[in-house]
C-alpha cells in the first residue's frame, strides 16, 4: 500500500505536493462518497431508526426474543446483575420505575427489577420493507414502468434515426448536406429552457401533452448524436461501400449489414448516455406529463417527497432505485463513458 | 501461399453454436427482408442519389418538429399576450412583456421592478454563476491536475470523481437533502461541535453556500475529465526540457502548464457559465422550489412557474424571459466560438 | 462473359477534365491491362466501367448494350479493391456469400458457390475466420473470391496486388492468370507496374494524363511504342533516348546518327535529312563488341545480379546517361571503358516535337 501510495510522478522519496495530491484524492473521495454511502445506508433504516437523533452509523432495529409461553416476540434488555456483568432478558411489561422481565433460559419465572438496570437492545437490521411498501403501495411500480419504457425506446428511436442521419451526413455527398449538418450543430447549444413555451404548444397540438410519447418524441433526434456517429462513420473506408454496391446491396442493406455493425463503439458509447439522459431527465417530463400515473420516476419521486416530506425511509430508498440503474452501467463501462466523454465533451 | 496456419482447423465455435447462430441470423435475414422492402422499392423508384435524404428525412422531421419550430415559435410567442397556448389565439401584443420584465425604478434594486422575482431570479442566478463558475473551475483543475500526477489509480480516482455526474438532479438533492437534513448527519457533526443543530435550507446564508456546494459536488466531474484532455494532450518532451533546465515545480505549473492549459480553461469556463445560467433541476428539488422565500429562485424557475405552475399561465411573459435568457447565451456561445477561433490562430 | 466498348468516354469534375474521350474496345474474354503513371485517370475509368463513378459523357456498352445508366450490380460486373474492402464484421464465409445474398439466391446454391470458390483459392480452412485473423495473401484471395462467387460477366481489379510484398506479388500475378484461364471470363486490369502489365495481360491499354496513348500486345507496345511516353514507360530500366538528326550520305543514302551512338544505318521513310529527331535504344538492345559500329562506354556504375550486369554510363564522352544490359556476370569496374553495339533493326525513331514514333533503324 506504501509503495502505491507513493508511487506518483516522480519515483522515489514523497515531497510535500505528493502528499498534497494524497490528502486532495482521500479528500474528495470522502466528499463525494459520504453522501451518497449515508444516503444508501439510511434507506434501509426503519422508520423508527431513521427519525432518531443523533443518528445511529449502521442501520439497526430493537432485538426481540422469542420466548416459550408467550405469543409475542419481547423487546430485549440487557439487564445489569448487582455483582456486575449483564445477561439478557425478556421485557413484559414496565409500569413506572419498575419492569417486569423474564429470562430466556428460564421461561416460567417472571421477576421484578428497577428499570434503571435494564438497557435496550438493538442489532444490525435491513429495512427491506422500505423498497417493497413504496412499490406496492404507492404508485411507484407505476413510475418504474414509466421510466424503464421511455427509456427503452427513447434509446432504441435515437440510436436507429441518428444513425441514418449520421449514414447519409457522412457516407453521401449531396445538396443540402452542410446545410442540414450546420443546422443541427447549431443546436447543439441550444438550451431547453429557452424554448419550453413552443416546444409544449407543438407537444399540445400533436395531442401528445400528458402522453409518455411526447416525452420520448421529442427527444430523439439528438444533435449529439448524429454529431457523434458521423464523426465515427467518416472513419469507415468509402471502399466498403462500394464493395457492397458491386456485390448488389441495396443502400439501406449498406446501412443495416455494413455500417451498422461497423459503427458498434460509437453506437455503444451513444446508447450508454442516451439511457443516462434518458432516465435522468425531468424539467422536460415535468412539463410534458401532468397525471401522476403518467409520471416517470424522477418526476415520481420529486412529488413523493412534496407530499410526503417526512416519509425519508421511502423516499431514500426510491432514490437509491433511481440511482441503482446508472449506477450499474457506470460500474461496468466506466471507461467507455469517462473516455466518450473526453473526446466528444457531452454530457 | 505463405498462409498463417495451415493446418489448424478453423477456430470459433462449436458446429452446434454455429448451427444456432446460422439459424438466429437466418431468422434475423428474414425480418429484414420485411423492413429492407419499401426501401429497395424506393431506392428503385428514386434511384441511389436521392436515398440520403431518405435516410436523413425522419430525423429531420423531428427535429424540425420539436426544435426549429419551437425556435421561430419562441420569439413569436414573446410579442403576445393573454393565457391561450395556441399561439393562432393569442393576442399580439408588441413589446409589452419586454416592458413589464424591464420596468424597474432601478435596476440594481429588485424591489424596485414590476417584476421583482423576475428580477430577484436575475440577480439570484448572476451571484450563483459567478460562485458556481468560478468554484467548480478551481476544484475541477486541482482535481484534473492531481489525477494528472498519477500514475496508478489514475482510472479509479477518475472514476469516483465522475460518478456523481451521471445521476439525476432529483437523485442528487435528495441524497444532501437527507444529509443536510435537521436529523441528518452534518447536524449530528454540528450539533456535537456547537451544541445546535441548524436547518441548513431554511437560512438564505446556508441555503445558498449549500446550492452552490452542490452544484459543485455534482458538475465538476465532466469538468475535469475535459481540463484532464487538456492536460494530456500537453506534449510530454516540454516537461523534460523544463526538469533538464532546472525549473521548479510551481514555476513549471505557472509558466507551462497554466499558459498551455489556458485555452481549455476557457472553453470550461464559458460552458460553465452557459450552464449555470440555465441552473433549475437539483437546485429547484433541493431548495422546496427557490426557497427560503426567493432565496434560490433562479431564472429558469421563473420561467417554468410563469408558463406552467401557476393558475394563470403567462406564456407571453415567460417567453420573453427565455427570449432575454437566450439572448445571453447567444452572447455566451458566440464569445466561445470567437475564443475558439483566436485560440486556433 | 461479355465484350466492352467505350465510345468517347469523358469524366469531368466540375471544370476539371479528368478523362478526355476513350474509345476502347475489349473482347470477349480478353484480359486487359490499364495502365499508367499516378493520376492518369486509370482507376476513374474503372470505376466508371464498374458503374461507381457517374460518367460525364460518352457510352459504355456491354455486350452492345448500354449501361451508363446501370448500378454496378446490375452490369454484372465484380471487382477486386486495392484495399480488398473486405467486410471486417464478416467471416470469410459471410464476405464471399454477401453479394449471393443480396441477389436472394438460394441457401444451397450460395453454400455450393462459397464451397467451390473457397476450394479454388485455397480457402476452404479459413471460412470461419475474421478478416482480421488473414495473411495479406490470404486476404487477397478472399477479395478475389468475393468477385468470383458472383459468377460476373467482367472483372474489374483495381491494383490488386499493391499491398503484397514482392515474392507473393509475383506469385499471385501467376494465379490471376491460371484464373483467367480457368474462367475465360473478361478482366480488366488496373496497374501502374507495367512489369505486372507486361506478364499477365493479352492486351494493354497505356494511359496518360486522361487519354490513351497505345493500345497493344505487350510485345506491340516493348517492340513498337508509338510514342515516347510508351516508350519511356514500358521496358525496365528504361529505354535510353538520345538526342540525333537524319542525314544523307554522298550516295544518296540516309542514315541517323547522333553523338552517342554514331551512325546508325538504315532505311528510314519519308523522313527528311536534316530533321532533329529522338532516338531510343533498350538497354537489352545492346552488345558487348568492338568491332565496327562499337562506341565506347565509360562506365560510372555497374549493377551486378549474378546472372545479368547493368552497366550505367556515358557513350562516347557524352552527358547523357546510358544504361547497358548484359547477360550473365560481367567483370567490370568504374572507370572501364567498354565497346558496346546497338543491335540492327533495334533503334526507335521519334520525332522530336510530337514523340511520335517513326520507325526503327
Amino acid at each position: 500500500m506504501t509503495r502505491f501510495l507513493t508511487r506518483t510522478r516522480a519515483k522515489g522519496r514523497m515531497d510535500i505536493t505528493d502528499i498534497l495530491t494524497w490528502v486532495w484524492l482521500i479528500l474528495g473521495t470522502a466528499v463525494i462518497a459520504i453522501p451518497i454511502g449515508w444516503a444508501i445506508l439510511s434507506s434501509v433504516k426503519p422508520e423508527a431508526e431513521i427519525n432518531s437523533f443523533p443518528p445511529t452509523f449502521l442501520p439497526r432495529a430493537a432485538q426481540e426474543l422469542v420466548i416459550e409461553g408467550y405469543d409475542k416476540p419481547l423487546p430485549a434488555y440487557s439487564l445489569d446483575e448487582e455483582g456486575g456483568g449483564a445477561r439478557l432478558v425478556g421485557l413484559v411489561r414496565r409500569i413506572g420505575l419498575v419492569a417486569t422481565v423474564v429470562d430466556p433460559a428460564a421461561p416460567g419465572e417472571r421477576f421484578k427489577v428497577e428499570a434503571e438496570r435494564l438497557t435496550k437492545q438493538t442489532e444490525l437490521h435491513a429495512q427491506w420493507s422500505n423498497y417493497t411498501d413504496p412499490l406496492e403501495r404507492f404508485a411507484f411500480m407505476t413510475y418504474l414502468r414509466n421510466s424503464v419504457f421511455v427509456t427503452a425506446v427513447a434509446t432504441i428511436m435515437t440510436l436507429l434515426l441518428n444513425s441514418m442521419a449520421a449514414f447519409a451526413l457522412s457516407k453521401y455527398r449531396f445538396r443540402g448536406s452542410n446545410t442540414i449538418f450546420v443546422l443541427i450543430l447549431s443546436t447543439l447549444m441550444l438550451p431547453l429552457s429557452v424554448i419550453m413555451v413552443p416546444a409544449f404548444m407543438v407537444i399540445v397540438g400533436l395531442n401528445l401533452a400528458d402522453n409518455l410519447w411526447g416525452v420520448i418524441f421529442s427527444t430523439v433526434a439528438t444533435p449529439t448524436g448524429v454529431f457523434l456517429l458521423r464523426q465515427y462513420m467518416l472513419t469507415i473506408p468509402d471502399d466498403l461501400i462500394e464493395a457492397a454496391r458491386v456485390d448488389a446491396a441495396s443502400e439501406f442493406r449498406i446501412y443495416w449489414r455494413i455500417i451498422l455493425p461497423l459503427s458498434a463503439p460509437a453506437l455503444a458509447v451513444l446508447a450508454i448516455f442516451s439511457v443516462i439522459w434518458r432516465w435522468n431527465d425531468f424539467l422536460w417530463p415535468l412539463i410534458v406529463l401532468s397525471s401522476p400515473e403518467n409520471y416517470t420516476l424522477q418526476l415520481g419521486l420529486n412529488a413523493f417527497q412534496g407530499q410526503f416530506t417526512v416519509q425519508w425511509h421511502y423516499i431514500l430508498a426510491m432514490t437509491v432505485v433511481a440511482l441503482l440503474p446508472v449506477t450499474v452501467i457506470f460500474l461496468f463501462l466506466q471507461k467507455y463513458i469517462t473516455e466518450g466523454v473526453a473526446s466528444t465533451g457531452v454530457k | 501461399m505463405s498462409d498463417l496456419s495451415n493446418d489448424q482447423p478453423p477456430h470459433g465455435h462449436t458446429p452446434k453454436g454455429r448451427k444456432l447462430s446460422a439459424m438466429l441470423d437466418r431468422a434475423l435475414e428474414h425480418v429484414m427482408a420485411v423492413i429492407e422492402w419499401p426501401f429497395s422499392l424506393l431506392q428503385r423508384v428514386i434511384g441511389l442519389r436521392r436515398m440520403p435524404y431518405v435516410f436523413v428525412l425522419p430525423n429531420m422531421i423531428l427535429f424540425g418538429v420539436f426544435v426549429f419550430v419551437p425556435v421561430l415559435l419562441a420569439i413569436a410567442y414573446a410579442f403576445t399576450g393573454g393565457t391561450n397556448l395556441l399561439i393562432w389565439e393569442r393576442p399580439f401584443v408588441g413589446f409589452d412583456n419586454f416592458a413589464r420584465l424591464l420596468n424597474c425604478g432601478s435596476f440594481l434594486d429588485p424591489a424596485s421592478c414590476e417584476l421583482d422575482l423576475f428580477w430577484t431570479a436575475v440577480f439570484n442566478t448572476g451571484w450563483y454563476t459567478v460562485f458556481n463558475s468560478a468554484g467548480t473551475l478551481v476544484v475541477a483543475l486541482i482535481t484534473a491536475l492531481v489525477l494528472q500526477r498519477l500514475t496508478r489509480g489514475k482510472t479509479f480516482f477518475r472514476a469516483v470523481f465522475f460518478y456523481p455526474v451521471l445521476l439525476s438532479p432529483v437523485v442528487v438533492a435528495l441524497i444532501w437533502k437527507w444529509f443536510l437534513a435537521r436529523n441528518g448527519l452534518l447536524n449530528a457533526v454540528f450539533a456535537d461541535l456547537m451544541g445546535e443543530r441548524v436547518i441548513f435550507m431554511l437560512e438564505v446564508l446556508w441555503s445558498r453556500f449549500w446550492v452552490v456546494y452542490v452544484s459543485i459536488w455534482f458538475h465538476m466531474g465532466f469538468y475535469t475529465l475535459i481540463i484532464l484532455a487538456g492536460l494530456q494532450a500537453i506534449p510530454r518532451d516540454i516537461y523534460e526540457a523544463a526538469l533538464i533546465d532546472g525549473t521548479s515545480r510551481w514555476r513549471q505549473f505557472w509558466r507551462l502548464t497554466l499558459p498551455l492549459l489556458m485555452p481549455n480553461l476557457l472553453v470550461v469556463l464559458v460552458l460553465l457559465l452557459i450552464r449555470s445560467v440555465q441552473a433549475f433541476d437539483e437546485v429547484w428539488v433541493l431548495s422546496d422550489g427557490g426557497g427560503p422565500g426567493t432565496a434560490n429562485t433562479f431564472i429558469v424557475q421563473f420561467i417554468y412557474e410563469t408558463a406552467f405552475a401557476t393558475d394563470v399561465r403567462l406564456y407571453g411573459l415567460a417567453s420573453a424571459a427565455s427570449v432575454l435568457m437566450g439572448l445571453g447565451l447567444l452572447l455566451l456561445t458566440l464569445f466561445q466560438l470567437w475564443l475558439a477561433k483566436k485560440v486556433e490562430t | 462473359m461479355a465484350t466492352i466498348h467505350l465510345d468517347r468516354l469523358t469524366k469531368a469534375y466540375g471544370a476539371l477534365k479528368v478523362i478526355h474521350g476513350i474509345t476502347l474496345d475489349i473482347e470477349d474474354g480478353e484480359f486487359v491491362a490499364l495502365v499508367g503513371p499516378s493520376g492518369c485517370g486509370k482507376s476513374t475509368l474503372l470505376r466508371m466501367i464498374a458503374g461507381l463513378e457517374p460518367i460525364t459523357g460518352g457510352e459504355i456498352a456491354f455486350d452492345q448494350k448500354r449501361v451508363n445508366d446501370l448500378s454496378p450490380s446490375e452490369r454484372g460486373i465484380s471487382m477486386v479493391f486495392q484495399s480488398y474492402a473486405l467486410y471486417p464484421h464478416l467471416s470469410v464465409r459471410k464476405n464471399l456469400s454477401f453479394g449471393l445474398e443480396n441477389l436472394r439466391m438460394k441457401r444451397p446454391e450460395i453454400d455450393a458457390r462459397v464451397q467451390e470458390a473457397a476450394r479454388m483459392l485455397e480457402l476452404e480452412g479459413y471460412l470461419d475466420r475474421k478478416p482480421k485473423a488473414l495473411s495479406g495473401g490470404q486476404r487477397q484471395r478472399v477479395a478475389i473470391g468475393r468477385a468470383i462467387v458472383r459468377q460476373p460477366k467482367v472483372f474489374l481489379f483495381d491494383e490488386p496486388l499493391s499491398n503484397l510484398d514482392a515474392k507473393l506479388r509475383v506469385q499471385t500475378r501467376g494465379e490471376i492468370t491460371r484464373l483467367h484461364r480457368q474462367l475465360g471470363t473478361t478482366m480488366l486490369y488496373v496497374t501502374h507496374d507495367q512489369v505486372e502489365a507486361m506478364t499477365m495481360a493479352q492486351k494493354i491499354v497505356v494511359l496518360n494524363a486522361g487519354r490513351v496513348e497505345q493500345v497493344g500486345t505487350p510485345l506491340d507496345l516493348f517492340e513498337r511504342p508509338a510514342n515516347l511516353f510508351v516508350a519511356g514507360f514500358i521496358g525496365s530500366p528504361r529505354m535510353n533516348l538520345y538526342k540525333g538528326t537524319v542525314a544523307e550520305a554522298p550516295d544518296g543514302t540516309r542514315y541517323v546518327t547522333s553523338p552517342e551512338t554514331g551512325r546508325l544505318e538504315g532505311h528510314v521513310v519519308g523522313v527528311e535529312p536534316g530533321r532533329d529527331i529522338k532516338i531510343g535504344i533498350r538497354p537489352s538492345h545492346f552488345a558487348l563488341g568492338e568491332g565496327a559500329g562499337a562506341q565506347w562506354l565509360d562506365v560510372d556504375q555497374v549493377e551486378s545480379l549474378g546472372h545479368e550486369t547493368y552497366l550505367h554510363g556515358r557513350l562516347n564522352g557524352a552527358a547523357t546517361t546510358t544504361i547497358v544490359h548484359v547477360q550473365n556476370h560481367l567483370e567490370a569496374a568504374i572507370g572501364d571503358r567498354i565497346g558496346v553495339v546497338a543491335r540492327a533493326g533495334h533503334a526507335h525513331l521519334f520525332d522530336s516535337e510530337s514523340g511520335l514514333r517513326l520507325g526503327e533503324v
